[in-house]
């Protein structure tokens, strides 16, 4: 009975030794762009997700942003759009139109940016400047505030209904994907209807153009002039932008007339571009990261609701300090 | 008249002796093989424990792939590797920090590091490099800047490589870069409207170009055998390009084996013992394929490595070592052939 007992014992061992040696089999893997055409028998599914070993939620192969850099990093190894540099390598779309300029992308980027924010230029006093320019770096400088896309805990500032209780917004955790859809769905820049934990309902689709134009010479030209044909009405991205920061969604009369019912966002710049000359949220903001420098003031803001601000925090602002109200208001 | 076995009838004790010795002699041995089972799973679980995983090649494996033997460290995101045709220098790009290009010796002491001069500009992304086997002369590509630096074996800074429009045919975004054991050039451009594979001569005068039109997307390395042909990481098409010395296409490798399949192959390399190596960066792993017959053959699948890389991109190789870039881990993972 003890030799028996042994033997097994051996056995279980030598068995254990076995499966041990043996390797892991790697993931299979096959590649593609963002395109929304996958046929049946695509293959693309692979290039970023693992069904049983995945490392990331959504079964992804590895963590966002690493996953998206590996393409859109810093080198661009595998896009015309390097959103760490805030860089973009000529038009995409039609390819006849690819070239090979190396330009500064609208948004800015996550580490760097290209916008030259202390040179802004055509100041007016009318309360409608949309015809300013806001030039391009040369070279990029590090980004003073950015869209958070490490999926660690952010605040959607104002996200949510009009409250009498102060409520400053919603804590979410942002990725890229958040915002803008991988497997591709023919909408400018990919976006997402819906924004990922915004509680929207209804959804904003801004159609895409033929031609699509990733970078600028002018940061005070708010919209893509391939997309959009005429200055105004431009609500498409008010309306997209404030389904994650709601309350900010303003209309005429908001910053005076007609105040809000809400216990913080009571009072509020008009945003809605839904009059001639109006802003829309990406007048005064970009959406991946701004170099824009803070002084004394701007840079100790406390955040809505009261919990102190980040120092030098410019808010993804596209000029220094104050000089985006000055564009319009120049006082 | 049997002969009565009067062993055991008569004495027993004897028989019982001998049973009890056959049963001690087996346990015996058994404790022998327990204790043997158990060293060999202690030497198996050290091993293990040395490095980083290694994708255990497993039973039946070719016992011919790298091991890990240590990493190097210092480096930003790096991207791009390179070896000096001695071995004694290890060239490697980063693409965060000061995005410069460091030199390490064999033991992974850094030693200096390449940087193009002030009167280049700002804004410089090195993204991969080569070493002519004739001149140890380093070549880094920086697509931002399109165009490559090249250094001498010193790292001081030589020159600009950009050919002019009328050899280019238009202007280019140099990325993947590798030289035939002849000196030739071959870079790969990701500009448009078609990306493309150029090569060059000694005289910095265009060869050929490689690729119809809207064949390739985003190339990076290169590769180029002792017989000419020349292996392309096409890399957003999940699969390598293979052309022959007079730039016809030859066949194209969609992976290791049929069902190991490129995700995203990007940095390449072949050894002096002719097999090619291609760093997937997604699968995070390394894929080892034979080369035979002149490269007449197809490649041949020999196995794949991984060491716990954190999207790998470049990738080196010199009489006794790979280099692999371990970009999210900051570091380069040195592995013996």
């Amino acid at each position: 009975m003890k030799t028996r007992a042994i033997t097994q014992l051996l056995c279980a061992i030598l068995t254990a030794a076995l499966w041990l040696s043996l390797g892991t089999v790697p993931a299979s893997a096959d590649n593609g762009p963002h395109v929304s055409t996958a046929g049946q028998l695509t293959d693309r599914c692979a290039g970023c997700h693992r069904l049983h070993t995945g490392k990331a939620p959504m079964l992804l192969v590895q963590p966002e942003p690493a996953l998206c850099y590996t393409c859109h990093g810093a080198g661009a190894t595998g896009a015309s759009t390097d959103v760490q540099e805030g860089l973009g390598f000529g038009n995409v779309y039609p390819s006849t139109a690819r070239g090979a300029a190396v330009g500064a992308l609208r948004g800015g980027g996550f580490e760097y940016a290209l916008i030259d924010s202390a040179h802004p230029a055509g100041q007016k006093s009318t309360q409608s400047n949309l015809t300013g320019n806001v030039p391009v770096l040369s070279s990029g400088t590090e980004v003073t505030s950015t869209h958070s896309i490490d999926g660690s805990d952010a605040t959607a500032w104002g996200n949510g209904p009009v409250s009498t209780t102060p409520n400053a917004g919603t804590t979410i955790q942002l990725l890229c994907t958040s915002c803008h859809d991988p497997h591709g769905n023919g909408s400018y820049r990919i976006l997402r209807p819906i924004p990922s934990q915004s509680g929207a309902a209804t959804g904003v689709t801004i159609a895409d153009a033929t031609t699509k134009v990733y970078t600028t010479t002018n940061y005070w030209e708010a919209w893509d002039s391939n997309n959009m044909v005429s200055e105004s009405p431009f609500v498409l991205p008010s309306a997209w932008c404030s389904q994650c920061h709601t309350r900010y969604r303003a209309g005429a009369g908001a910053g005076s007339k007609f105040p809000s019912a809400d216990a913080i966002y009571k009072y509020r710049h008009r945003s809605n571009d839904d009059g001639p000359g109006t802003p829309t949220c990406v007048q005064c903001h970009v959406a991946h990261g701004s170099n824009a420098t803070m002084g004394p003031y701007s840079s100790a803001l406390a955040n809505p609701g009261g919990t102190p601000g980040t120092p030098g925090d410019s808010r993804l602002l596209r000029i220094d300090n104050r000089g985006t109200c000055q564009m319009c208001h120049n006082r | 008249m049997t002969t009565p076995d009067l062993t055991s009838a008569v004495i027993p004790e004897l028989a019982t002796t001998e049973a009890e010795e056959l049963r001690k002699r087996k346990q015996k041995i058994i404790l022998f093989l327990f204790l043997a089972a158990a060293i060999l799973l202690l030497l198996l679980l050290l091993w293990i424990r040395s490095g980083p995983s290694t994708g255990l090649p497993g039973i039946g494996a070719p016992a011919n792939l790298p091991r890990y033997s240590f990493s190097i460290y210092g480096v930003a995101r790096p991207l791009g590797v390179a070896v000096s045709p001695s071995g004694d220098r290890v060239y490697v790009s980063e693409s965060n920090g000061p995005r410069l290009v460091h030199v390490f010796d064999r033991e992974g002491k850094q030693v200096g590091t390449l940087q193009p001069p002030k009167a280049t500009g700002a804004g410089h992304v090195p993204v991969y490099l080569a070493v002519d086997p004739l001149t140890s002369d380093v070549y880094v590509s920086d697509r931002i800047a399109r165009t490559v630096y090249v250094y001498d074996a010193e790292g001081v800074y030589k020159k600009e490589f950009k050919p002019s429009s009328a050899e280019l045919g238009r202007d280019w975004q140099p990325l993947g870069l590798a030289f035939d054991p002849q000196g030739n050039l071959y870079v790969t451009d990701v500009s448009g409207p078609s990306n493309r594979v150029l090569s060059f001569g000694r005289d910095d005068k265009r060869l050929r170009v490689y690729g119809a039109d809207g064949q390739f997307s985003f190339p990076n390395g290169i590769a180029v055998d002792r017989w000419g042909n020349v292996y392309v990481a096409d890399s957003n098409s999940g699969r390598v390009v293979v052309f022959d010395k007079a730039g016809k296409l030859v066949t194209m490798v969609y992976g290791g084996s049929a069902t190991q399949r490129f995700g995203l192959p990007r940095g390449e390399a072949i050894d002096s013992s002719n097999r090619l190596y291609v760093v997937d960066t997604t699968d995070q792993s390394v894929q080892v394929l034979g080369l035979q017959d002149e490269g007449v053959a197809p490649p041949k699948n020999i196995g794949s490595f991984s060491g716990d890389f954190a999207y790998p991109n470049g990738i080196a190789a010199d009489n006794r070592r790979v280099y692999v870039t371990d970009r999210e881990n900051n570091r380069v993972q040195v592995w013996n052939r």
